[in-house]
């Protein structure tokens, strides 16, 4: 398990130089190049020039790679040209709003997903999962910005259960933050819980068909140990790989929902970074994005090797 | 029988470079073939399994020989790298004395018009989605130049007809036909293009016992009006003894004997090959039992689970011959009195178990 | 499957449609994607308003009979620009997944097929934008590119061209298995024909079906960009801006959110149905088979009162250790059809007996010994017949307690070692839990045993392969443990379902001998079941011929070898070819084919394919009748003499 979970680790290494090598190049295919943005497409050519030797632009691409690469690994992505400020704090400071509706929301997604999926597959066809799969097809059509609309209307604005807008840092106070976070988190939660939902009753219902479920049972040992010990494990490997997938779009899915309740995380940087053309910003966001999915991708792995000796050991 | 043995002398010794006619059809000479494990983008690779080690065999032109072994013994592998569906490490392939093992492009194309293949799986082995007049019709197409229409179709009923089919089924998918009939059309799409040598992978094998029977006679009937050569692969000795002239069996990669039929089967030279003649059930329950007992005695001890050095002979761990010699050094090709060759050690010596 | 599965006598595409047709929700939201579509086209003429058009002295305003779903802060007519909203959603959803395809199809065709490095590059680079959120490619291609609604399509269809690579990639490599490619290789076709004429429509349904799936995502996200303010502009009434607007009057006037949000869903949902739908329905092994959960136990009840105690009085001595009498299993069948799958089989079988159960493939051997556990699957079920092991009715005990006398009692090895045991748990798991929960035995305890019976089977090293996962053994190990397992408790009655089939000759003479040596120890009785007559010859004392969901024939082995009193039994005997036989090229054969369980006869099952038919032998379902010392046959003209 150590030797796997150590190939999977170096295996991020070139994955996230690739990475990198992407968003460096978003820059650098800017049309009209990087000074034209900057400088307006009114600039004079003389001052484009001028700028562009300044920036270092004239330089080959592999050492305007390196020298921007170097810096990032130092920290310093530059200032952001509409902000005027450093890229890396901005983001900073913005990302625990979004780590924790990120990781709430999928922690909504996969408890009530797997619980409601193994409640339908234990009996199809039955009422429960005939109730329980039209649910899910309507939560996975459910675009989640809509749901924290109707959210924010129903339990912020009529009931005032939870604050409609704004966020209260969990230092400043937990119990208020937990507040300020709950309904984003359940408008993430929910279709994502819809999607595990409809793969952990696919995988469980095709276990339970299997051979050696059958072979289990004919060893005569309880039904609650063939469904907990023989099948589950086996139906949570596809769910896995759901899941590893969903983590990334919940990620980008927040920045809707953060629009809609007001909160300071990455989505307004980002919206602006893509309006304005704010390169440095928007590659910050998106290599921040992309460390976010590495990093979640290699604990997916690592768990796809605990649930499946054949790829641990192969 | 005779003349058989006298046969098999011919073209024994012209795998092995003595001048003489007439050629057989194919002949393969030290065929080798690896499967690179597999790799990674960013790994290094692993080094290669060898699936076929210097096999080499010949069958006369008209005649059956039957390639026998159990799974993994590389068979298939043999009949794909005829067929040129996978890369060969090393030998050659020779068809009417012409060597194809390199042949690409336009005479590649020649060379599938006589070689055509049996696959085992008839439920695989035809396309789910074309109807069986496109199936076998391709072919013609492809090979003879007669374009999709009543002309064609006319072959295509013939064909059918040949291989007892109605031309009923010309407009069924391979969903709507059995096992059987399946493998008639496999059959009918071989002989599509008028072939001289059929490759059958395991023809009958996923068939039903009562339809075995028929598919054997088929390819029978077929050889006797066509003149066709056959190499029939299978694990079933019986089936084997049944419709082979000469007989090669395979053991991990390698060729261990080959020889007429009947020598096969009354005196093995291997022990590989009598301990699979020993294991074959026979459905005579007194001779059966009393078999069973032998079988017992020489298997017993045997086990196939411990690994071996890759220098040994590859029977090395289940022989109950087994000498000091057998695990330093392969045994070389020899030829058998009663025709043939084998692969061992103790044949020399004239150890025999019983 | 076989053949059985499916219904006959239908041409593919019929059959295609029937498949669509069973897909209801699947047909109505194919109805409303074309309905959608239509709107889309003839929007501009039926829509009451114009998009812009707004009134500000009716601004916010809920439904009425001069706006249907209200007005929004500008006093526009929301219906109307939902109409226009669909008309643009649905044009940017269809361009996108355009896009989506023909970027992606071909080159997940082509890497799947050469393979390779090729492959590996391709599926390296498509794995790298793959683990990117869509939403994000999308956000950096239209920061270089702009903000047009056309370049935000063509950002996200790009983005979906990954799925579409990886899936097609995916089928190709699976396709590109498969043994009719190899043929049409051989057949000397090129790889533009086998790639476009073999393999694409192999794999088209699957990427119809998944298209429809993309379409429902293409959809969210260009919802999401559009309620961001990126992609469709101010001017332009798609249905993420038209929510993004209503955010503004949330507090004041809620229901402004509703109609937009409403489309979107119901679009996604039609898509995501019709994708679902398509796949169940174009899938290639797909059976179509309804449940019928309530009505089995009710059949059961009734007709086990009716023959029950007809079958009790037949169980002999207290030496049978299993007796079957009259066991049915039926399973759904199309249109509502039961399906007869076990007809009548009755068999007994005494401590330390070996019976044999021959039959060709489909005749209903697994099914009968799965019944006999009380292990039927899902939608089938045991509709008459008892089952006694021991003296003990099985068929009427409740599944907890069966499951006290399965792997204790009565025990099972299956022909396919591999795939019956779980992938993802030890050998030792495996072998302890039974043992544990049967005879309370400790985990320690346990793997002593567990060791035991390693050592029984012959398994070289079970120290170590204790620790291992099925996957590290080979088949012949597999069956090994298989073995073990079902001896671990020293049943009464082992069954046997070939479970030497998939394996090669000399080892499948050694798993013989191993079990003739348990049977030595334990003195159990063994079900054999088989097809292969030279197993029956060496292991068996009785025999038991299967044909078509019948037991056919029964008797002592050297007897129904020496003179079979079944015409199929007789038959089948003379095609075998023995390992003796010389010479004769051509084998006497049975004509025609084993049919299907829905075609049996009434009469006799066999009576399509006899040689010794004669009419009446179609007219009524023949009895198993007693023919001399312990040998029972079902055939009419069984009493005849000269026949046999
Ligand atoms: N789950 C199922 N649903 C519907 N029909 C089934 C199912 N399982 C088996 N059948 C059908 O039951 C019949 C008997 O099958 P069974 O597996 O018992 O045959 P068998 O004699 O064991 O064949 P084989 O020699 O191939 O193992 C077949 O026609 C098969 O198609
Ligand atoms: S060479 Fe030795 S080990 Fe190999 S088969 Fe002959 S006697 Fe046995
Ligand atoms: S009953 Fe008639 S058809 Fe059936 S086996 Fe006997 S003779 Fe043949
Ligand atoms: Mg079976």
């Amino acid at each position: 398990m150590l030797k796997y979970g150590l190939t999977r680790l170096a295996a991020t290494v070139p994955l996230l130089l690739a990475m990198s090598v992407l968003v460096f190049l978003v820059a650098t295919i800017m049309p009209g190049g990087i000074a034209v943005v900057l400088l307006g497409d009114n600039a004079s050519p003389e001052t484009v020039t001028v700028l562009e030797a300044q920036l270092g632009l004239n330089d080959p691409l592999p050492v305007q790679y390196a020298r921007w690469l170097g810096n990032a690994l130092q920290g310093n992505l530059g200032d952001s040209w509409t902000l005027k400020e450093p890229v890396v704090g901005v983001i900073v400071r913005r990302m625990p709003v979004t780590l924790s509706l990120a990781v709430g929301g999928m922690l909504i997604g996969i408890i009530l997903g797997l619980m409601l999926g193994i409640i339908a597959g234990l009996r199809p066809g039955s009422g429960v999962d005939r109730l329980i799969t039209l649910i899910a097809s309507i939560g996975v059509a459910m675009p989640a910005f809509w749901l924290a609309m109707l959210l924010a209307v129903y339990f912020a604005v009529q009931l005032r259960w939870f604050p409609a807008i704004g966020y209260t840092p969990l230092g400043e106070d937990p119990v208020k933050w937990l507040r300020s976070i709950t309904l984003p988190c359940i408008a993430l939660g929910l279709p994502t819980a819809a999607l595990i939902v409809r793969q952990m009753r696919s995988s469980f219902i095709t276990v339970l068909q299997s051979r050696y479920i059958l072979a289990a049972h004919a060893t005569g040992i309880p039904l609650w140990q063939v469904v907990s010990r023989y099948a589950l494990r086996n139906a949570l490997v596809p769910v896995v790989t759901v899941i590893g997938f969903r983590l990334a779009v919940v990620f980008s899915l927040s920045l809707a929902v953060e629009q809609v309740f007001n909160l300071p995380g990455i989505a307004s940087i980002t919206i602006r970074s893509v309006m304005m053309r704010d390169i440095p910003l928007l590659q910050g966001t998106v290599l921040l994005t992309a460390l976010f999915v590495v990093v979640t991708n290699l604990l997916i792995d690592l768990s796809y090797g605990w649930l499946n000796p054949r790829v641990r050991l192969a | 029988m005779n003349a058989s043995t006298a046969m098999w002398d011919k073209f024994a010794n012209l795998s092995y470079g003595y001048s003489m006619t007439p050629p057989p059809f194919l002949s393969v000479r030290d065929l080798r073939v690896e499967f690179a494990a597999r790799q990674l983008l960013f790994h290094r690779s692993r080094p290669p399994t060898r699936a076929v080690n210097n096999v080499s065999f010949s069958i006369p032109t008209g005649q059956t020989l039957g390639l026998v072994g159990e799974s993994g013994a590389g068979k298939s592998t043999v009949a794909r790298a005829i067929l040129r569906l996978t890369q060969i490490q090393g030998g050659q392939i020779f068809i009417d004395g012409r060597n194809v093992s390199s042949l690409s492009g336009a005479q590649l194309t020649e060379y599938r018009r006589q070689v055509q293949v049996v696959f085992q799986d008839p439920y695989s082995s035809l396309n789910p989605s074309h109807v069986i007049g496109e199936i076998v019709g391709e072919l013609i197409t492809r090979h003879r130049g007669v374009r999709p229409g009543a002309a064609r179709d006319e072959m295509v009923a013939g064909l059918l007809q040949r291989v007892g089919l109605g031309r009923f089924v010309m407009d069924r998918l391979p969903d709507e036909l059995s096992g059987g009939q399946r493998q008639r059309v496999a059959i009918a799409r071989a002989l599509a293009v008028e072939p001289r040598l059929i490759v059958c992978d395991e023809p009958t094998s996923a068939l039903d016992v009562s339809i075995q029977s028929q598919i054997i006679n088929l390819l029978a009937d077929l050889q006797a009006s066509a003149g066709l050569t056959y190499l029939f692969i299978t694990h079933n000795l019986a089936m084997a003894r049944h419709i082979s002239h000469n007989l090669a069996v395979m053991y991990l990669g390698y060729l261990v004997e080959s020889g007429p039929t009947e020598r096969v089967f009354a005196h093995p030279a291997h022990p590989y090959t009598e301990m699979l003649l020993a294991s074959s059930p026979v459905p005579d329950p007194a001779r059966q039992r009393e078999r069973a007992a032998a079988r017992s005695r020489i298997s017993r001890s045997t086990n196939p689970e411990i690994a071996i050095a890759v220098t040994s002979c590859p029977f090395a761990n289940r022989c109950p011959l087994v000498m000091d010699v057998c695990r330093k050094t392969m045994p070389a090709q020899t030829e058998v009195s009663g025709g043939g060759s084998v692969r061992c050690h103790a044949h020399a010596t004239g150890l025999t178990f019983t | 499957m076989t053949d059985a599965a499916k219904p006959r006598g239908v041409s593919g595409q019929a059959r295609v449609w029937w498949r669509l047709r069973q897909q209801r929700l699947a047909l109505i939201a194919a109805g409303y994607i074309l309905l959608l579509y239509v709107v889309a086209i003839i929007g501009p003429w039926i829509a009451p308003y114009g998009p812009m058009t707004g009134d500000l002295r009716s601004t916010l305003q809920g439904p009425s009979i001069a706006h249907w779903l209200g007005t929004d802060h500008l006093g526009r007519d929301i219906l109307s620009q939902i109409i226009y909203g669909t008309r643009l959603s649905m044009w940017a959803a269809l361009e996108a997944v355009l896009i989506a395809i023909i970027l992606g199809v071909p080159i997940g065709l082509l890497a799947g097929y050469v393979g390779g490095k090729l492959d590996r590059a391709v599926m390296w680079a498509v794995d790298l934008i793959f683990a990117l959120p869509p939403i994000m490619v999308a956000l950096g291609i239209i920061a270089v590119l702009g903000t047009t609604l056309d370049t935000v399509m063509a950002a996200v269809g790009f983005a979906f061209s990954t799925r579409f690579v990886r899936l097609t990639r995916g089928m190709t490599l699976t396709e590109r298995e498969e043994l009719y490619v190899d043929g049409a290789r051989v057949g000397g076709l090129d790889v533009w024909t086998i790639v476009s004429h073999h393999i694409l429509p192999n794999i088209a349904p699957a990427l119809i079906a998944q298209a429809a799936l993309q379409f429902g995502g293409v959809l969210l996200i260009e919802a999401t960009l559009s309620f961001l303010g990126i992609g469709a502009s101010l001017e332009q009434p798609s249905w993420g801006r038209l929510l993004s607007q209503s955010r503004d009057y949330m507090d004041a006037y809620p229901f402004l959110a509703i109609p937009s949000g409403a489309a979107i869903m119901l679009a996604v949902l039609a898509f995501n149905l019709l994708g679902d739908g398509l796949h169940t329905a174009l899938g290639r092994d797909t059976i179509v088979a309804k449940r019928k959960t309530k009505r089995r136990k009710g059949d059961t009840e009734t007709q086990r009162h009716g023959d029950g105690s007809n079958a009790r009085s037949l169980i002999k001595t207290n030496m049978t250790a299993l007796a079957i009498q009259g066991l049915q299993v039926r399973f759904p069948g199309a249109q509502n059809r039961e399906i007869e799958i076990v007809c009548d089989v009755s068999l007994d079988l005494k401590s330390g007996e070996t019976l044999g159960l021959v039959g060709e493939s489909g005749s209903g051997k697994s099914m009968t010994a799965l019944a006999t556990l009380g292990l039927v699957p899902a939608p089938g079920w045991i509709s008459n017949g008892s089952v006694q092991l021991g003296g003990r009715e099985l068929t009427t005990l409740p599944d907890s307690e069966l499951r006290r006398l399965r792997g204790k009692e009565m025990s099972i090895v299956f022909q396919d070692s591999f795939t019956s045991l779980n992938p993802s748990l030890t050998i030792e798991t495996q072998l302890t839990d039974p043992l544990r929960a049967h005879l309370g035995l400790n985990s320690r305890q346990a793997r002593e045993r567990a060791l035991e019976l390693l050592a029984l089977v012959q398994l070289p090293d079970p120290q170590r392969r204790l620790n291992e996962y099925p996957h590290q053994l080979s088949g012949g190990m597999a069956q090994r443990v298989g073995l073990a397992r079902a001896l671990a408790c020293q049943p009464s009655v082992l069954i046997a379902d070939e479970p030497t089939s998939a394996l090669d000759v000399t080892v499948q003479g050694q798993i013989l001998d191993l079990l003739k040596d348990a049977q030595r120890k334990f003195g159990m009785a063994i079900l054999f079941i088989t097809h292969d007559w030279g197993i029956v010859a060496e292991l068996c004392d009785r025999v038991a011929v299967m044909y078509a969901g019948e037991i056919v024939e029964t008797g002592k082995v050297d007897g129904v070898f020496a003179h079979p009193r079944h015409p199929y039994t007789r038959a089948l005997l003379a095609t075998l070819p023995g390992l003796d036989r010389t010479g004769t090229r051509s084998v006497p054969v049975i004509p025609g084919v084993v049919p299907p369980p829905q075609d049996w006869h009434k009469g006799c099952h066999f009576y399509p394919r006899c040689a010794l038919a004669i009419p009446a032998c179609n007219r009524n379902p023949v009895p198993l009748t007693s023919v001399g010392d312990d040998r029972q046959t079902r055939c009419v003209r069984a009493g005849e003499e000269g026949l046999w």
